[in-house]
């Protein structure tokens, strides 16, 4: 009896190893560190990442092995940080829209170059209708009447972002309250007023116009429009040009 | 009969007192791993800033009007 008691004692023990060691096993497993925080990710409709340049300068790379594309300067033109839309993020490396010719165009950029946020608001603009929509996420927070290009100098139609926010000196100006630099161009100035036909969404000293092809490329919205605009949206805010 | 009992339990308290410092031995010979190389944060745990951090440029814009 007493033996079977021991016999017992000793399988027991050999399992209790056995079960130890598997347990061991399972532990090693799930302590190994997580795989890189590496992931790709395009930008969802609901947030958009905007990148701000920390430096004086950027290096663009045409693709993530490292091929260099072109040197872009921070600030900018108008004295402006320098900013890109996020179109990806693939952790180390971001692809962007660049505010280059040809509208549209895209790099890669690293992502320890630059200060990454995050906005819910996006911009967008009917050019048939007439009207632009600013969202927050999916909900509409304002509305309003648009002027765009005549028909020789018509607004392109694509994914633009805000490059600046301009307060024009002569307030009762062309650009009227404020302007908001876009990063794409117009299709037929290349140059225009000394500038190199950057497009904008700015505001306007004849509102009479708004709601008709008026303008050679830029949207042009009411002077409260852009007012609110300006307090309420950042640079680097996506804007969608359609219709 | 009782010699081969005695035996058996002693082998029994041998294999109990073997597993026992295998366990806390492989925990305490299980060198410290060297910490995860460096990787990017995950994209939802990096610092942001605030998008309306913004000035605007007095100027005389260019823009196409």
């Amino acid at each position: 009896m007493r033996t079977n008691l021991l016999r017992t004692a000793a399988a027991v023990s050999v399992a209790f190893l056995l079960t130890g060691c598997a347990g061991s096993a399972r532990s090693a497993v799930r302590d190994e560190p997580a795989s890189s925080g590496a992931r790709s990710e395009p930008a969802s409709s609901a947030t958009s990442k905007i990148a701000t340049v920390k430096g004086s300068r950027i290096t663009v790379y045409r693709s993530k092995e490292g091929q260099s594309q072109r040197t872009i300067t921070s600030p900018n033109g108008y004295g402006a940080t320098r900013v890109f839309l996020v179109e990806r993020d693939e952790g180390e490396w971001l692809q962007v829209l660049l505010p280059i010719r040809p509208n549209g165009s895209k790099g890669w950029i690293k992502t320890a170059d630059v200060v990454l946020a995050e906005t819910s608001h996006r911009v967008e603009i009917d050019r048939g209708a007439f009207r632009f929509t600013v969202y927050d996420g999916d909900r509409p927070v304002r509305t309003g009447k648009v002027a765009t290009g005549e028909a020789g100098t018509p607004t392109p139609p694509g994914r633009f972002f805000f490059t600046e926010l301009v307060k024009p000196a002569d307030a009762a100006g062309a650009y009227g309250a404020y302007a908001f630099g876009l990063s794409g161009f117009s299709p037929v100035l290349k140059s225009f007023a000394g500038g190199p036909g950057q497009l904008a969404i700015h505001g306007t000293n004849k509102p009479s116009a708004i709601g008709t092809r008026a303008s050679h490329g830029c949207v042009r919205i009411s002077n409260a429009d852009i007012t609110w605009m300006a307090k309420n949206l950042a640079i680097g805010t996506p804007v969608v040009v359609k219709g | 009969m009782k010699t081969k009992a005695t035996l058996i339990g002693i082998t029994a308290a041998l294999a109990l007192t073997a597993g026992l410092a295998a366990l806390s031995g492989s925990a305490l010979a299980d060198p410290k791993r060297p910490g995860p190389s460096p990787s990017p944060v995950p994209a939802d745990h990096r610092p942001t800033v605030s998008p309306s951090q913004k000035q605007p440029v007095v100027i005389n814009p260019a823009y196409t009007g």
